[in-house]
Order: structure tokens, then sequence, then C-alpha cells
């Protein structure tokens, strides 16, 4: 009985995933291009011709290859790397899914929870977030399998690659699961933590991004755990892992997996049915001060403009999850932005000025329609409304962020680089001009390509995420305003590098951010003016 | 000569694609009146008031809001107000520090908005509540906090969208006390809702919009006379009786 009502509990909400994904194909493609991008990341380079320009990096058919020749424990260090950052991997994402699906208290959770035992319910809800991260991370492990298969010359490899796949995505599923309840636990029992939950959920962000960034080192690391023994699970008919640590990863991943699930059962069951903390039903922190950035605003700009960047300041200061948004440019440009500080690490500064740019706007004004929610029509009827939001949008995101641009892209100039100050001092300029212009870049693409999903009546006014696709024209148009700068003050002087050349590079850059500031600004007022509800 | 009423539309019409949300809809509304707006779901009801709150253009006619075109978003919204059905507001913020947000809005100076929200939050039962944030807050206290919203700049002409919607008997008493004191002061209250004994109680002229289209108008006496069934002759066997599909009860 209980296990019928889980699988149709599942079987519920994959039906609806699909549907949802019928009615937003954009949602489907980009989903479809994420997977193709990890297959073809994992299958590597491949001797197909037209193909090896694309893929040129080494997957699973050259380590293959390298197996068959022999190259075992190298290929070893590899497999066990991406098995060990494949488990955190799944863990973190499990670890959101379970504190979003709280979070966001899905109508139907307290329906669930009366219809069903608790314990159905959390099995079904583990079993949902495996469900979810497996149709991702599986295919993906079966197209490296496959091509790992064929590069050895050994069809054993692929059944066994997915095995330990199969047992990356159920431990990790499992311990995010149980950690995402912890985390939820802790804040509905512990004041201190829930006031500070940015301080739990800052670490664990910047963990899953330098999985992304940082993955070279993430796996050498990972891989020397006992969380590699996936690894020598996956190379176990090759010979190449160690067969203990193949046999103990086989052994211990179903009983650890039901421990855990039991585990987070237990604690699914406290977290659902617990009263809402004692603290929630009458926050008091509102004491009516102002700050003196505040009181700065109210003293010098128009007070329609003052009050939009206040509201703007407190809701991000009390719903910090906004900021989490400004890590939207690791995963757009962060492998890019490595290579290239790689290949040229004195263009740093100038990567973290439009770095700065990009996650200020991601953060604060890449989607303000969607941020308004319910309170749009009102925000829109009062009178200049348009030019006011936009103005306090402005100000809220550049006030703070502008000088803390200047600031990074100046440090990263004189303490990362051999740079000389002047070209620093031009890099920040450059930063400056293109955060400012950011602002009203990041307004009008917001308004052109808002995000409205999971606009929710009830909790209307919560910040919402920018539109992948908003996110990356903005990326597009930011790295643009930069890019005459970039090839000025970078170039080498045996393809016409110099002084004269940096300076024309800079000149054209901050026209560029003068002219496509005005339009965007003009842009984005009429956005508002004429927007229909 | 006579002032402008507070709404006249003429022709007044909407369609999505194909499907006719409002039609033909004709109406002068004196102002310092409570216009009662009523009408089955999806009637029309909340199209009209976006058309003419300014937030939807209409597909053809005309309108005016206090005299001033309805196409002309910057000289309509300085004279209106509005409560959607889902009161306008940011859960991350206090309900005082809310309503001095739209006051700043509204560039309502600081000294006469910090009197009126001390005022209306008082009247309104929601002082003491006033410093918490609004995701604490009740159906009602959000209900309550958004109507203080749409009148703190005392506008001409104010569009409640279900504004007892959710309240108990008593926000609800204070709600239409509101009503009819915001008419005493020559504002003028378009007032959707589908609690009849509201409108019956408050409107000086009721509206029933049915399938797009204002099918009866009168006042509330007026309108009790059409009913051609009920043994009360009550606002409900008027609004029955205009709303009647015969195509329905052929087939019931």
């Amino acid at each position: 009985m209980a296990r019928r009502q889980a699988l149709s509990i599942v079987r519920t909400k994959f039906r609806r995933l699909v549907r949802v994904g019928r009615t937003k194909p954009w949602l489907a493609l980009i989903q479809a291009f994420t997977l193709a991008t990890g297959m073809a990341v994992v299958i590597g380079r491949v001797p197909v011709p037209g193909l090896s320009v694309l893929l040129q990096e080494p997957g699973g058919y050259v380590y293959g290859q390298r197996l068959a020749a022999g190259d075992g424990p190298a290929v070893r260090r590899t497999v066990a790397g991406v098995a060990g950052i494949g488990v955190v991997f799944v863990a973190l994402v499990t670890v959101l899914q379970t504190y979003t699906a709280y979070a966001s208290r899905e109508t139907t959770a307290d329906a669930h929870l009366l219809a069903v035992p608790v314990e159905t319910y959390a099995a079904s809800q583990l079993l949902v977030f495996a469900g979810f991260v497996g149709a991702f991370v599986l295919p993906v492990v079966a197209a490296g399998g496959v091509a790992l298969a064929v590069g050895a010359g050994d069809p054993l490899l692929a059944p066994a690659v997915v095995v330990a796949g199969l047992g990356v995505v159920a431990l990790g599923t499992a311990v995010g699961f149980v950690g995402g309840l912890a985390i939820l636990r802790a804040f509905q029992t512990v004041p201190q933590v829930r006031e500070h939950r940015l301080a739990v959920g800052g670490p664990l962000a910047l963990v899953y991004f330098t999985l992304f960034v940082e993955s070279r080192r993430a796996g050498s690391l990972l891989g020397a755990t006992p969380l590699g023994w996936y690894g020598d699970l996956a190379l176990a008919p090759s010979g190449a892992g160690a067969v203990g640590h193949a046999l103990l990863a086989a052994g211990v991943t179903l009983p650890l997996a039901v421990l855990l699930g039991a585990v987070g059962v237990r604690l699914g069951s406290t977290v659902w049915l617990a009263d809402p903390p004692e603290g929630d039903a009458g926050q008091t922190d509102a004491d009516g001060s102002r700050s003196p950035a505040e009181r700065l605003l109210a003293a010098t700009c128009a007070r329609p403009t003052a009050a939009v960047a206040r509201a703007n300041w407190l809701r991000l200061r009390r719903a910090p999850k906004a900021l989490f948004f400004m890590a939207m440019p690791v995963i757009i440009v962060g492998s890019t932005s490595a290579e290239l500080t790689r290949a040229i690490p004195d263009s740093l500064p100038m990567v973290v000025a439009v770095y700065g740019g990009l996650a200020l706007g991601m953060g604060v004004t890449l989607n303000p329609l969607g941020n308004e929610g319910a309170v749009l029509p009102a925000t829109v009827l009062a009178p200049g409304g348009e030019r006011r939001l936009v103005h306090g949008y402005v100000l809220a995101m550049a006030l703070p962020g502008v000088p803390l641009v200047a600031l990074a892209t100046l440090l990263a100039g004189l303490w990362l680089t051999a740079l000389p100050p002047a070209v620093v001092l031009a890099t920040v300029v450059v930063g400056v001009a293109v955060a400012l212009t950011g602002t009203v870049v990041s307004l009008a693409i917001g308004g052109l390509l808002p995000n409205y999903d999971g606009l929710d009546p009830t909790d209307s006014a919560a910040t919402k995420m920018p539109k992948p696709r908003a996110a990356a024209v903005y990326a597009l148009v930011m790295s643009l305003l930069a890019s005459p700068a970039f090839a000025g003050l970078y170039a080498p002087a045996s393809v016409g590098g110099g002084a004269a050349a940096g300076a024309v590079g800079v000149a054209t850059t901050l026209l560029l951010c003068a002219a496509v500031g005005r339009l965007s600004y003009r842009r984005a007022v009429a956005l508002f003016r004429t927007h229909e509800l | 000569m006579s002032p402008d009423p507070a709404v006249q539309t003429n022709a007044l019409r909407k369609t999505y694609d194909d499907e006719v949300a409002v039609d033909d809809l004709t109406m002068t509304i004196p102002r310092g009146s409570v216009y009662g707006f009523l009408g089955p779901n999806g009637a029309g009801k909340t199209t009209t008031m976006r058309m003419l709150t300014t937030l939807t253009r209409p597909t053809s006619g005309s309108a005016t809001v206090a005299g001033q075109p309805i196409s002309d978003r910057d000289a309509v919204t300085p004279h209106i107000g509005y409560l959607p059905e889902e009161p306008p507001l940011y859960d991350e913020l206090t309900g005082r520090e809310q309503l001095e947000y739209f006051a700043g809005l509204r560039d309502v100076p600081e000294e006469t908005a910090s009197e009126r929200i001390e005022s209306l939050l008082d009247r309104f039962d929601l002082l003491e509540d006033a410093d918490k944030r609004i995701d604490a807050y009740s159906k009602g206290m959000r209900q309550k906090t958004g109507v203080i919203q749409a009148v703190l700049h005392e506008p001409d002409v104010v569009f409640l969208d279900e504004p007892t919607s959710g309240l108990d008997p008593r926000a609800a008493r204070t709600m239409r006390d509101t009503i009819a004191e915001l008419a005493e002061r020559e504002m003028t209250v378009f007032l959707s809702t589908h609690i009849l004994p509201v409108v019956d109680e408050l409107a000086d002229t009721v509206g029933v919009l049915h399938d797009g289209r204002l099918v009866a108008e009168g006042t509330p006496d007026g309108l009790k006379q059409r009913a051609e069934t009920g043994e009360q002759r009550s606002l409900e066997d008027a609004f029955l009786a205009v709303t009647h599909d015969p195509a329905d009860a052929e087939t019931a």
C-alpha cells in the first residue's frame, strides 16, 4: 500500500514535469542542451571527421584507449575523481531540491500529508529527487561508459560504468536528502542558524561552483577519498581499479543508501510536521531607523527613487537568496574566464571587473518585473512609476556595487598582476563604466525577458531567479562592451598592442558604454511604461 | 457646467484572440458614489478594472477616469488607487515599511504620510503588528494593508477588487465603514465583489456584468424590482435573474 502510494506521488510529479516541459519549449530545449553538452564532454575527443573540432578535450573514448594501452593508474585517477565530484554534485543538488521543495511550501504538500503517512510522503520525495537527478546524470554516465568501452575495446566497461553511476546517484541523493533535511531542522530549531542562513548556504554554494571552476583540483582531491571507489567499480572489468575498493563500493552502497534514506524519512517526519518557528510569527527586526546609506539616499535623491532603492535593499537583506543569483556568471562564463586567465594572466583584473558587473546585474536587476511580482500593478500605477522604478533599481545596485567592483578590480590588478599602474587604473575605469552600464542593460534585458515562473499569488513578492536566456544575453552584451578595452590593453606588441592601442580600446569601450547605456535606459523606461498585465 | 464623471466608458471592448472578455461596455459613474460591480466568475470584471486602471489596453472603445483618458497612463495614475484581488505587498517588508514605501513612491510628503499611515493603521487595528514582516500576516491583515495602500494618497477614484475577501466579521465591518466614509469624502469607489449584502448596503449604483456585457444597471432597490424569482426579491434574486442563461436552463 505504502509503496503504491509513494510511486503514485512520484509518477504524478514526473507527469507534471513532462507537461511543464511541453508548455515551455525553451525550458525543455535548455535541459536538452545541458544534457547534450554533458554527454559531449564525457565522450570527449573521438576520431570522427568534423567532430574533433567540436570535441577537443579527452573524454571517455580517449581514456578507454589509454586504458587499452596500459595506462590504467592514470585513467583510474581521472575516473575516481569524476566519481568523487559526481557524488558531491548529486548531494549538493539534492540538498538544494530538499530545501526549495520545503521552502516553496508546495500547496499539495499538506494534502499529501493528510492523505498518506508522513513516512510514505518522505520516501516519495526521496524517490522524486533521485529520479530527477538520475534523469540528468545517468544518460551522461551511460554515454561516458559507452565511449570508454569503445575506446578500450571492452564492452563490459559500459555496464560497469552505469552500475557505478547508479551507486553515485543513490549515495549522493541519500546524503543530500539527509543533509537538506538536517539543515531545515536546524533552521527550525536553532534561531541563530536561521538568522544567519546565508552563512550556511554560502559555503555550500561555493563548493558547488568550485566543482565546475576547479574541476581538476576537486577531482584529484575527491578521487583520493572513498568516494573515488566508484571509479574502481566502473573500471572493474579492465582490472585497472582496486578490486577491494570496487567490491566495497558495490556492497556498501545499497545498505548505506537505505540506512540514510531511513534517517531521512525520520527527519522528514519531524521537519514537515513541525510547528513554524516561534520567531517567524512576529519578526520585529524593523525599528524604523535608517542606515547611513538610506539617509544619504533620502537627502540626495527624489523621494520616490529613494523609496524604490530602500525597498530593494531591505528585501535583499531579509531574503538574501537573490544574492545567490550573483553566482550565475560562474556557470555561464566561469570555465571560459578560467581558461582566459590561464592563457593571459594579466587579464585577471578585467575578468574581475566584467564578472563584478555581471554578478551585480544577475543578483539585483536582471528580473525587475518578476521580482516585483504581485506588487507590479501598484508600482506601475504610481505616477511616473516606470522612471522611478528604473532609477531606484539602478541606485540600489550601483551605490554599493560599483565601488565594490572598482575596489576588487584595483586589488586584483595591484596584487595579482605585474601590470603598470596606468593599465590597472584604466582597467578600473573600464570596470566602473561596464558595471554602471550593466545596471541599465540588465534592466532592459530583464524587462524584455522577465521570469514570472513560480509566481505564486501567496508568495508573489519573493525574488525570482533571472531567466537563463536573459542571463546569457546579458553576459554576451557585457563581454562585448569590455572587449575593445580587453583587446587594446592585453594585445601583445607583435599584433599591434601598446599604449596607443590600449587608449583606443578603453576609449571605444567607454563610448560603447555611453551609447548602449543610454539606449538601454530608454528601452527599460519604455518597457515599464507600456507593460501590460 | 457639471464636473466630469468619475468613470465614463464608451463601447469599451477587450478581446484575447477570439475570446471576448468585455464587450460594448458603456457606463457613467458620478463622482463621490459607490459603484457595485457584480458578475459571475469570468464575466470580465477584473479585465474591466484593469482597463480602467490603465494596466491593460482596450481593444476598442474609450473611457475616462477622473476626466483623464485611460490611454494616458501618466494622466490617470495620480487620480486612482487600486487594490487587486491579491494585495500587492512585498513579503519581506513590514506593514509600516510597505506603506512608507508606497507613500514615497507616490511622493506623499513625509509628514503627511506618517500621519495618514498611523491613523489608518489604527483604524484597521494594525498598529500593534505594523512592525512585523508581511510574510507573517494573516490573509485579513494583508487585505487591510492593501486597502490602506490603495487609499493612502487620497485618490479621486479607488478600485477595490473583492476588498472584504478573507476578512473576519469585525474587519469586514471596518472595511464597509471605511468604504462609506471614502464616499462621504467625495472619493468614488468602484467596488467589485461577490458578497451581495456589501453591495446592497453600500452601493449607490449596481452594474451587473455577464459574459462581458453590462446586462443590468441601477440602484440596488431598482434591481431588486427586476427579480422575477424568489420570495424576498433580494439583490441575490435579481443577480440570478439577470445573469440567467436560458441555454443552461434548457440543458439542466
